[in-house]
């Protein structure tokens, strides 16, 4: 009788969860009374919330969708992409957390062009931080409003409630929620609701993973024998993207994680600096728990297609959507879906927050020196703008909204981890070496993109993008003379 | 350009002490870096690497490798790439650590920089497996651990989770190494500083950059 019913339980999970968003924009009203509550959540987050919005911000529709079809289309190449969790975490724990919290302390930072404004005392570093911030929030949010928007599509053509929902009307639902929860409570809410998809996130990927186990007589080893039957290179350490491919993704998203604005400006809202070391390990076991769905599920996708059990799909992405309705128990299937939505989400409100500040608050700042009147107003006017533009991107531009999402953690990696992680860790670098690795981040990464260039052995782009902005920047602050820093700011690079 | 709300006064030259040991870790992201950005364009000059994976002629979109999903690249490369990379987040590790720690003198310090060479050495183990895996004769059987072939194993459970370890080692250790006590007080007396300047100065003390 579930079975019969599978589409109409999951579009009632998936409604249930909606609704439950609706609820924390509303309850988040309350709490949100300025730009620093809008954007910083008031700096009063405890360790759960700030652990769980940093997970549910980064294991985006991509860790759910993206991730289990790399594993089918590529064998075991991905894994290279979740192996740097712990080791990257840990990086972000010593090198970014401590810094970013305590120079938010001393200058009241409420986003990143802020610190990177604090700790370079330029305006034109403030200015370009927040270019390349919006350029790839852009392109995350577009892939995020159009993941939303065909995953509800799917959901209400199968439960019937529509014969043929379009995209663009089902975008529009998406984002009216998306819109409601983050316009009204801000980072609140978003924080809130992080919260509860984080959870959800966990819990439906350790049932998937045991699902997945017991699809094949003899488990994991078993999808592995027959997936290295068919093509050894798919079940070796490198998969088919190739070792050196593989391991340039193991760089740019190890080290890269350190230049993610929507994890690394989570830090900012700490009550307490001293919180940091709970937060990074409850978020790598967060991390690790959600990571055996992207595993298993990718696994047992390939395997089955190679061996039968499943016809071949059309499309990479659809291993998720088509191992929980084959495979899973039809509340698993609807607890999954909500998950599913609930990790787009997450991500996308976190983009919209850190895209808002940098219009609303820095930019301005950047070009004419000074604040806007009534930022808080701003602040939901812009996070309506940016969301109708992204859902505009979304649904027209094709193939842009993939080099857009492509380009934004290459990107942010390449521009970020110069200027925030090694920038609050080391004096002598000064705003001109920032602006050089902004500015070739955006350069490396777009050239290489637009252009069409394959790089040798199949290297990521953002990898490359990242070694180049590396050199110049630590180049360039070797060979400059270190200017003098404000004095609080070199007293806080200190402690 | 400065930044207009960038306090005025007092300004001093950066920390010395700070910067050499920073510049020393630093010049280890550059010497890393810089290695990366030269093995491409040797690469790029020799038009090496063309090699990718194809559809799968049955299933499609999958893909497949023929041979040993190197593509010519010598194993050694392989951990080249690797060691700097993990040489790279180690030394980002030790950025963040106070030297108040004094960190390579002490028991536990000395433990965690075991425990990141040991990662290190995880790689040169999975590369050693990649070398058996790519030898093996067509009509051998793949011998698995733990559910992935042995090199699959080694990224899984070495890669993976070899990190483990020293991550709980910092998480322990965090109040001596990171922040603990004594960086809490100077922050305190920062902040009460950076406040009283403020007013002194008349300006608001919610400042902002």
């Amino acid at each position: 009788m579930l079975d019969g019913n599978r589409a109409m339980i999951t579009l009632v999970a998936v409604g249930g969860y909606m609704v439950l968003c609706l609820g924390a924009g509303l309850w988040a009203l309350r709490r949100t009374k300025s730009a620093e509550d809008f954007f910083a959540a008031g700096r009063r987050l405890g360790v759960f919330l700030t652990a769980f919005a940093v997970f549910s911000s980064t294991m985006s529709g991509f860790g759910f969708v993206g991730g289990p079809g790399l594993m089918y289309s590529m064998g075991i190449s991905s894994i290279w992409i979740l192996g740097s969790i712990a080791v990257s975490n840990l990086m972000v724990l010593t090198m970014v957390g401590k810094r970013i919290r305590i120079l938010a302390g001393i200058r009241n930072c409420i986003s990143l062009p802020d610190i990177a404004a604090a700790r370079y005392g330029s305006r034109s570093v403030r200015g370009s931080v927040s270019v390349v911030i919006l350029l790839g929030v852009i392109g995350y949010l577009a892939t995020q409003i159009l993941a939303m928007s065909i995953v509800l599509q799917d959901l209400l053509a199968e439960a019937g409630v529509l014969s043929d929902p379009s995209l663009a009307l089902c975008a529009a639902i998406s984002c009216s929620v998306l819109l409601f929860y983050s316009v009204i409570g801000g980072i609140v809410a978003s924080v809130y609701t992080d919260l509860v998809q984080g959870v959800i996130m966990i819990f439906a990927a350790l049932l998937v993973f045991v699902t997945v186990l017991g699809t094949f007589e003899g488990g994991l080893a078993e999808m592995t024998r027959i997936i290295a039957a068919d093509n050894r290179g798919a079940a070796g350490a490198w998969g088919t993207l190739g070792m050196i491919g593989a391991l340039s993704w193991f760089f740019v998203f190890g080290v890269g994680v350190g230049g993610q604005p929507h994890v690394v400006t989570k830090f900012m809202m700490l009550r307490r600096v001293s919180d940091l070391r709970m937060v990074v390990p409850l978020g790598v076991l967060a991390y690790t728990a959600t990571a055996l769905l992207w595993i298993g599920v990718g696994l047992a996708m390939r395997a089955m297609a190679l061996s039968g059990g499943h016809p071949p799909l059309a499309s990479p992405d659809e291993a998720s959507a088509a191992f929980l309705q084959t495979f899973a128990h039809p509340l698993l299937a609807g607890t999954v879906f909500a998950a599913l939505l609930a990790a787009i989400m997450s991500t996308a409100d976190s983009f919209l927050n850190v895209g808002t500040a940098a219009v609303v608050h820095d930019l301005p700042r950047a070009i004419r020196g000074r604040a806007l009147k009534n930022e808080l107003t701003a602040a939901r006017l812009v996070t309506v703008g940016l969301t109708v533009i992204a859902a505009f991107v979304a649904l027209q531009a094709g193939d842009l909204v993939a080099l857009l999402g492509a380009f934004g953690w290459g990107t942010f990696a390449a521009g970020l981890v110069p200027v925030i992680a090694i920038g609050l860790n080391w004096k002598r670098a000064g705003a001109l070496a920032a602006n050089v690795a902004v500015a070739s981040s955006i350069v490396v990464n777009f050239g290489l993109r637009l252009g069409g260039v394959r790089l040798p052995y199949g290297v990521d782009h953002g990898a490359a993008a990242l070694a180049v902005s590396l050199v110049l920047f630590l180049g360039i602050g070797f060979l400059t003379r270190p200017r003098p820093l404000a004095w609080d700011i070199d007293k806080a690079l200190d402690i | 350009m400065p930044d207009s709300a960038s306090p005025a006064s007092p300004k001093g030259a950066p920390n010395c002490r700070q910067g050499t040991r920073a510049d020393r870790l630093i010049a280890v992201w550059l010497v890393s870096a810089a290695a990366f950005v030269a093995l491409l364009l040797v690469a790029v000059a020799l038009g090496a690497g063309e090699g990718s994976a194809v559809p799968h002629p049955e299933f499609a979109p999958m893909l497949q490798v023929a041979g040993d999903a190197r593509f010519g690249a010598p194993l050694w490369a392989g951990l080249v790439v690797g060691v700097l990379t993990v040489s790279i987040m180690g030394t980002g590790v030790a950025m963040g650590i106070v030297p108040r720690a004094r960190f390579h003198e002490s028991g536990s310090g000395r433990i965690f920089i075991a425990l990141f060479a040991a990662y290190a050495l995880v790689l040169a183990g999975l590369v050693r497996a990649v070398a058996s895996y790519d030898a093996l004769g067509p009509a051998q059987a793949v011998p698995t651990w733990g559910g992935f072939t042995l090199p699959a194993a080694w990224l899984v459970y070495g890669v993976g989770l070899g990190a483990f370890p020293a991550t709980a080692l910092v998480i322990v250790r965090f109040g001596a190494w990171c922040y603990g006590d004594h960086e809490e007080r100077r922050f305190r007396e920062l902040l009460a500083l950076v406040h009283s300047r403020a007013r002194g100065d008349g300006n608001e003390t919610n400042r902002r950059p």
